[in-house]
């Protein structure tokens, strides 16, 4: 029970840092008037419309990227997978920078993230059908299929890139490392719908998941449907990580960092380490977003430079501690 | 030059140069000193001139020297009549190939790393070559009165800059008396990227009697965040267009920019990219053009 | 709680000819059975047809007189156990969670583990001795307490039946004999029936109570250890000359003569 109330308090602290922070100066005072139906309107616009959905989004999409990246941690077997290992990022990507090479998402509203959903799902429908080998999906050729792929669709971009207008570069620079800002409550409704039935789905798989990380012939003897199970995983998983990227770039770290520092403090019981990456997951990114708006004044950092320039020390340090076992 | 300009490392020293002119007549010896400190000498003025700078094919033109060029990026697309000039590809990372086709005695390219390694190559064959960074306004004066020096015509680039300064003392003087705006320039979104100090549209602004939102930034082009341009609510916001710059709609049209000041009072304006960002000789139109947008209540001056 | 092969034949995929070829064995419990033979013989394809991991082509597998494909799997788990002794933790975990992973098959969806599953657990880790072990991980483990982890997780799945994959590779003479010795006193005490495949002949002749021999896919004998070590079969089987003596209270020990050495 104590992790968990830890993991709330955490992701409590993570949403009003989120909320506090920013150039208009709105403090923890400002926050109770204004939630209690009072303040003037430029700050309810500034704190309901513009700081409280990146909050949410924020905390959504770590959710999903940290279940995201448990997910797939059990499935390859490997605590160094991650979410866009098998083709996500470099197929939302593509899709992305197509949409912006040829203007079509010029037009603005929803035509770049579903541009950038359909080429991910395009890229994990061929890293999936890649890696059926006799009926059943074969891990090994998976990792290989996924990064092949991916070096496959970045070329791809480059090229893209390099033949299309100047703006399209910027463009395609700008979401690549990943942004929340002009994310509204639309965006965060769509978010909520699919990330958490999909972590819900995800925490049942959990006992099989352990089963799986002895090996597939040990699982299979313990009860557990291999094949189902590694399907599953690996959808939910990836379509997780695709609806986070195509809503909002490319955010690395994450997914690694957050199962792995998880596992670490609290053991790789699945049924524990799915629930926690979720909830540590939406903090670390609520916190990466107000430290990518907050003491800069105007300017923004990329979230995608937050939580790799955060994250890796603090990763150093976990992994430090996980190697005195 | 906006977005590059941005993008350059600075490297040269200033922008001091020495016109040594002989006046016996005997050799007249033109020296002139670039933007990344290199010294350029010519016995006499050059009139085989590859232009890898739109503005400095725009400066070419207005010193009355085009039939000195004998070739242009493809890029350069004023004034008219520049067609006819060959076209010789990129401006930056250029074909040296193409440019060397046009045996030039000259080529003139925009200062900055990206060049370098064109730069250099021009160097070891044995080709002139002079870089030149436009991304202030002092900067336009002293490329101007440079170009005049190796052109072989200070004259004319005295008049023209007399005419530029011209031109903007008149805008300064048609806003003196109106009210100064704060005006948010709208370079891209998303993310919302905009103008700072570091940019010469920050001193068009300021000439054509308006304040740039975020003139505390030093960057020629920062990156804000739609929190700050509701804190500094501006009383106008510009959105760029035109044949070269695609733009990013129009800014009332985003979902959450609806709450603006300058979104619900109605004072949105399209100015003309293709006159805006270049720093060049119709500094002056690109300044009235400006003022105009941003003050409505200015009777539009036919140039 | 019987466990047979009827005429099973097994083929890998991608193979043209069967690894194993019309195999008829019934076990019953209480009993001790080694399945010995050389490398490629058959006897790990067995030994997971009789778990049902790899399907029957013609034959089957058959639990408890039903067709082995037509239980469930969990069903199944309850009652069939299998290790092999390359079975680890792609990550960190305690022994308690990883013997308590033998639980599997009992525990439903969102359900937590029960009372009941608490105490096989522990019951599990006292008969494998391994109660002041408990909170280790399995990666700080000697290898004979990492079998012994095995061992535990296989009976905290509360089988009737275990198979075992080679339980003593990798251990040395004193391991592997203790091994042996709590599989004997598990078989005793619990009426499980155990087959183990294994390379040690001699620990299989002085534990087991049924020797099956094969070789190139078939069943070569089947029988008392006496009946089945004899010189002729295992020179037939490993192709190699063993002789063989019989030692009052180590049973039958073989002993490999090398070619030129008169026997």
């Amino acid at each position: 029970m104590r992790p968990y109330l830890a993991l709330l308090a955490f992701v409590g602290a993570a949403a009003v840092t989120g909320l506090v922070t920013g150039p208009a100066g709105l403090g923890i005072g400002d926050l109770g008037r204004i939630l209690t139906g009072g303040g003037d309107a430029r700050d309810r616009l500034i704190l309901l419309d513009i700081r409280a959905p990146r909050v949410v989004a924020a905390l959504l999409i770590g959710a999903a990227l940290g279940v995201s990246g448990g997910l797939f941690q059990a499935l390859l077997r490997n605590p160094l997978a991650e979410p866009y290992l098998l083709g996500v990022s470099s197929g939302a990507a593509l899709g992305a920078v197509l949409a912006l090479v040829t203007g079509v998402s010029a037009a603005g509203g929803p035509v770049l993230p579903l541009a950038a959903l359909a080429g991910s799902l395009v890229a994990i429908g061929v890293v999936f059908r890649v890696a059926r080998v006799a009926g059943t999906m074969d891990t090994r050729v998976l990792i290989l299929a996924g990064v092949v792929t991916s070096a496959f669709l970045s070329a791809c971009i480059t090229l893209l890139l390099v033949l299309g207008p100047a703006e399209a570069l910027r463009s395609a620079y700008f979401w690549t490392l990943g942004s929340l800002s002009g994310v509204s409550w639309n965006m965060d409704a769509i978010l909520a719908i699919y990330a958490i039935p999909a972590s819900l789905l995800a925490f049942r798989l959990a006992r099989d998941l352990n089963a799986l990380s002895l090996g597939e012939e040990a699982a299979a003897a313990l009860g557990t449907n291999v094949e189902r199970t590694k399907r599953s995983a690996f959808v939910i998983g990836s379509l997780l990580a695709a609806v986070t990227v195509a809503a909002a770039g490319i955010i690395g770290f994450v997914g690694l960092v957050v199962p792995h520092g998880v596992r670490l403090l609290w053991g790789g019981d699945h049924r524990r380490l799915l629930p926690m990456s979720f909830l540590a997951g939406g903090g670390v990114l609520a916190f990466a977003d107000a430290a990518a708006r907050g003491p800069w004044g105007a300017v923004e950092i990329p979230i995608g430079v937050v939580t790799a320039i955060v994250g890796v020390p603090f990763f150093l340090l976990l992994l430090r501690r996980g190697m005195t076992r | 030059m906006l977005g590059r300009g941005s993008r350059f490392v600075v490297v040269a020293l200033g922008v001091c140069f020495s016109p040594v002119a002989v006046p016996d007549g005997l050799l007249a010896q033109i020296a002139v000193e670039d933007d990344a400190g290199r010294r350029v000498e010519f016995t006499e003025p050059p009139c085989r001139i590859v232009s890898l700078i739109p503005a400095a094919t725009e400066i070419v033109f207005a010193l009355a020297a085009e039939n000195c060029l004998v070739g242009r990026s493809i890029y350069d697309d004023y004034p008219p009549g520049v067609e006819s000039i060959p076209e010789v590809g990129q401006a930056i990372g250029a074909n040296i190939e193409r440019v060397l086709a046009q045996g030039p005695d000259l080529v003139l390219l925009v200062a900055g790393s990206d060049n370098a390694r064109t730069v250099e190559q021009f160097q070891r064959l044995g080709v002139p070559s002079l870089l030149f960074r436009l991304n202030r306004l002092p900067e336009l004066r002293s490329t101007i009165e440079r170009l005049g020096v190796v052109l072989g015509r200070p004259e004319a680039a005295d008049s023209l800059l007399a005419a530029i300064d011209g031109q903007l003392e008149s805008v300064r003087r048609r806003t003196r008396d109106l009210d100064p705006v704060t005006v948010y320039y709208d370079i891209a979104y998303p993310p919302p990227i905009t103008i700072g100090a570091g940019s010469y549209l920050d001193a068009l602004l300021e000439i054509a009697g308006g304040r740039n939102a975020f003139h505390d930034m030093s960057a020629p082009s920062p990156t804000v965040n739609l929190e700050a341009i509701v804190v500094r609510d501006p009383d106008v916001i510009v959105y760029p267009v035109g044949r070269a710059w695609g733009g990013a709609g129009h800014p009332g049209d985003r979902p959450l920019w609806k709450g603006l000041r300058a979104v619900t009072s109605g004072n949105v304006r399209q100015v003309d990219a293709d006159l805006l960002h270049r720093l060049g000789p119709r500094v002056g139109d690109a300044a009235r053009h400006l003022a105009e947008a941003i003050h409505p209540e200015l009777a539009p001056e036919t140039p | 709680m019987s466990l047979r092969l009827a005429g099973a034949s097994v083929t890998y995929p991608g193979c043209t000819e069967p690894a194993v070829q019309q195999v008829d064995l019934t076990f019953e419990p209480g009993t001790h059975t080694a399945i010995l033979g050389p490398n490629g013989a058959g006897k790990s394809t067995i030994l997971r047809a009789l778990g049902g991991l790899m399907p029957c082509d013609p034959g089957e597998a058959v639990l408890d007189g039903r067709d082995a494909r037509s239980w469930s799997r969990r069903e199944f788990a309850r009652r069939v156990a299998f290790v092999s002794s390359a079975e680890e933790s792609a990550f960190p975990v305690r022994v308690r969670d990883y013997v308590a992973l033998g639980r599997n098959p009992y525990i439903d969806g969102w359900r937590g583990p029960s009372g009941a599953d608490r105490e096989a657990v522990g019951v599990a880790l006292a008969r494998a001795d391994l109660d002041s072990l408990e909170a280790r991980y399995l990666g700080s483990l000697s290898a004979g307490e990492l079998q012994r982890a095995r061992i535990a997780r296989a009976l905290a799945q509360d089988p009737d039946i275990m198979l075992l994959d080679e339980p003593t590779a990798h251990l040395d003479l004193g391991h592997e004999f203790a091994a042996f010795a709590l599989l004997a006193q598990l078989v005793a005490q619990l009426s499980l029936t155990v087959i183990s495949v294994t390379h040690n002949l001699n620990m299989a002749s002085r534990f087991c109570g049924r020797i099956v021999l094969m070789a190139d896919g078939t069943i070569l004998a089947d029988g008392l250890p006496g009946e089945v070590l004899t010189p002729d079969n295992l020179a037939r089987a490993f192709d190699w000359p063993v002789d063989t003596m019989i030692r009052p209270g180590l049973g039958i020990v073989a002993v490999a003569v090398s070619p030129g050495t008169e026997t």
